[in-house]
């Protein structure tokens, strides 16, 4: 399983599982990003900052440490 | 809103009888709360509402009922509040009586929105809400622009399918209001039993809660022509988010934020230079020489007519943020500054906050609720009085005209600009030192921001809104600035100059003020400056007997030129106006900030131990420059 951290711009994938903190993981799911959610990597900011997903006809960014506890 | 008296930072006074019945507005945030709030109350905008987040309850009156309120609370994702903003909405839910009286402590309708473009993530709020015990009515929103990516929601099926009422409401035309107003009429009439909120919800519930949101789109879309994406506003981001175009985009959006500030402002305080100029001389040619003429024209005219020159400095900037607050642009920003401001210890979350601060810290401190890490929120309450707030500008204007030669715009520009970087460097160290000092630790929240769809702004309501901003800024700066202009000219001339109490207060912080290059009447400007910081240039303008007939702003240079020491030696040298700068620029000298911090931090040492460490490194930072300065030469 590789983290989302790895799709490149354009990408789809679909989210099997996630890791790390108990509270960071509850928060991301919030978000809508559960296992089962279909992403789609839209733009990567710049100097390693955050990536922005469209998830659920929305668009969501996340800081790539998060966006690394999230697995497709 | 900039200066501390003038923030308003209680929400609107609606007077309410007992009996009266509420309804309140809980729900995700972008999904059109506020619109429906408006259409509901007949607000043009909302009546407490600061730059990049609702982080306050709005309360207005429902349209054609007096009986009935509607309480706006911040957007919120989970019935688990995490955040400060999510505890002032979840408590919304089980105390409304604390917050409107009269009411009753459940609220008789929980109003909740779902954005029909993305009614999963909304629907499983809807589905937490059920679960505790409410039955909220539900207005389904942007239901026109999901029928133009061809997955239109049937409200009537999905009311079917969840039991409750659902509405589509057109948040801008209105349409499917006369509706929601008859169902409200029947549901305001009943009592709600009070719910039972979860501390916790469980990782699988969460998981099963979006499996059923998911299964109930399904059966309630209607599919039309075209698929569902969005993609105009997705390709807009690829360019306002991209690595090298993102950050020209960004640096040349902020760059021509604070150039609008100052270039496009000179023509207006030109105007209002002119009228205070013409006022002051009709008022001395007509009025009697007489004791209360000097206090109209020396201590009104020319106390307050100092500060309203830089209002329309002011207006653009709560204009402009309005614009960017509407476009959503400044949620790309909060993405784009996220990995600077993580090294320095702060958050994405963080820019809102701190570009609010360039206006007025206290809706900045605020805004800063939002913040879910507690580290990096208290790091940004305790950077956000360094950002270079519009109460300074007065000062600035001021201490420039004693640092730049006249006659080079130009110069005086770029003396601004490197105030402005000045400002965000003391950012950067207080928040660096601060995370060392404080020993915060680092919390695992991360960053996440939702990007709301991007959209052209709409022009009357940044006009709208900056004008209500300015003129409520206005209308408690104002008062503020005018009656100390007056106690101050009183306190100066009573019963005698020598004997009079600021006179004697002033003395006292002599030892301070040498330093510095100052004396006494400095000093009490720089003590009347507690109150509002511009008051500063006001109160000069009335220690220094400026003459309210000449110009506003040149009257009190001409008199600031002329001021002199016992000894002799002129006061207002390059070396202690950038001494005043520095310490301006540090010094925590906002009564109403401190007390906000307070309130926002939950700790009295915190804001107690911030005022007086900024005033003290202000004062070592700037007896530095001062005597740096002579040292080389620089009087």
């Amino acid at each position: 399983m590789t983290s989302l951290t790895h799709m490149n711009k354009g990408d789809s994938a679909v989210i099997r599982a996630l890791q790390g903190h108990q509270e960071l993981r509850f928060r991301l799911q919030e978000m809508g990003f559960t296992p089962g959610a279909q992403v789609k990597l839209v733009a990567r900011a710049a100097f390693g900052g955050p990536l922005a997903f469209a998830l659920r006809g929305t668009t969501v960014a996340l800081r790539r440490s998060d966006a690394d506890c999230i697995f497709m | 809103m900039p200066t501390a008296s003038s923030c308003d930072h209680s929400p609107a006074r609606v007077q309410t009888g007992p009996g009266t019945r509420s309804i309140v507005l809980f729900g995700p945030p972008n999904a059109g709360k506020t619109s429906i709030y408006n259409l509901l109350t007949g607000s043009r905008f909302k009546t407490v509402n600061y730059p990049g987040a609702t982080v306050d309850y709005a309360v207005g009156r429902l349209k054609g009922r007096s009986d009935v309120v509607v309480l706006d609370t911040p957007g919120i994702v989970s019935v688990v509040a995490r955040t400060a903003d999510e505890r002032v909405a979840i408590g919304t839910l089980v105390g409304v009586s604390k917050l409107v009286p009269g009411t009753s402590e459940i609220p008789e309708v929980v109003l909740t929105t779902v954005d029909a473009t993305q009614p999963t993530r909304h629907l499983v709020l809807v589905q937490q809400l059920l679960r505790a015990g409410i039955q909220p009515v539900v207005v389904l929103t942007m239901n026109d622009l999901a029928r133009a990516r061809g997955r239109a929601l049937d409200p009537d099926r999905l009311s079917a399918a969840l039991g409750i009422p659902v509405l589509a409401v057109d948040g801008r035309t209105g349409v499917g209001l006369p509706a929601l107003l008859t169902t409200l009429d029947e549901q305001v009439a009943g009592n709600s039993p009070p719910p039972h909120l979860p501390s916790v919800v469980a990782e699988e519930e969460l998981q099963a809660d979006f499996k059923a949101a998911e299964a109930l789109v399904e059966s309630s879309t209607v599919v039309g022509q075209k698929p569902s994406h969005r993609d105009a506003s997705d390709r807009i981001d690829r360019v306002a988010l991209h690595p090298v175009f993102g950050l020209v985009v960004f640096a040349g959006a902020m760059s021509l934020l604070f150039w609008c500030v100052f270039a496009a402002a000179v023509p207006f305080q030109d105007a209002i230079d002119w009228a205070v100029t013409g006022t002051g001389a009709f008022l001395s040619t007509h009025l009697p020489e007489a004791w209360y003429s000097h206090l109209l024209v020396d201590g009104v005219v020319a106390g307050v007519g100092a500060v309203l020159v830089f209002v329309p400095q002011i207006a653009i900037l709560f204009f402009l943020i309005g614009l960017m607050e509407d476009s959503g642009y400044l949620a790309r920003g909060a993405v784009l500054v996220d990995r600077p401001l993580s090294a320095i210890g702060l958050n994405g979350r963080s820019f809102v906050p701190l570009l609010s601060g360039f206006a007025c810290a206290i809706p900045a401190a605020m805004a800063a609720r939002t913040i879910p890490g507690r580290k990096e929120r208290m790091l940004t309450l305790l950077v956000i009085p360094l950002t270079s707030c519009s109460a300074r500008l007065p000062v600035w204007g001021l201490l420039l005209a004693f640092l730049v030669p006249p006659g080079h715009a130009w110069a005086g520009g770029l003396a601004l600009t490197a105030i402005y970087l000045a400002s965000l460097a003391m950012v950067s160290v207080a928040a660096f030192a601060g995370g060392k000092i404080l020993g915060l630790e680092p919390s695992p929240s991360g960053f996440q921001i939702e990007l709301p769809t991007w959209r052209a702004p709409i022009l009357k309501n940044a006009v709208v809104s900056a004008a209500d901003r300015t003129v409520s800024y206005l209308r408690r700066a104002g008062g503020t600035i005018l009656t100390i202009s007056i106690l101050f000219w009183a306190l100066m001339n009573l019963p005698s100059r020598e004997a009079s109490l600021a006179w004697t207060a002033g003395h006292w912080l002599t030892p301070f003020l040498r330093p510095m290059g100052l004396d006494w009447r400095v000093g009490i400007s720089l003590l009347a400056a507690f109150a509002a910081r511009e008051v500063f240039v006001s109160a000069l303008a009335v220690v220094f007997s400026v003459d309210g007939a000449k110009d506003a702003t040149q009257g009190i240079l001409h008199a600031m030129r002329d001021a002199v020491l016992p000894g002799g030696a002129h006061i207002f040298t390059f070396a202690t106006c950038a001494g005043l700068v520095v310490f301006f620029l540090i010094a925590l000298q906002c009564l109403s900030t401190v007390a906000v911090v307070r309130r926002e931090s939950g700790s009295v040492k915190f804001a107690l131990g911030q005022m007086a460490s900024f005033i003290l490194v202000a004062w070592v930072l700037a007896v530095a420059v001062v005597q740096g300065l002579r040292l080389v030469g620089i009087s």
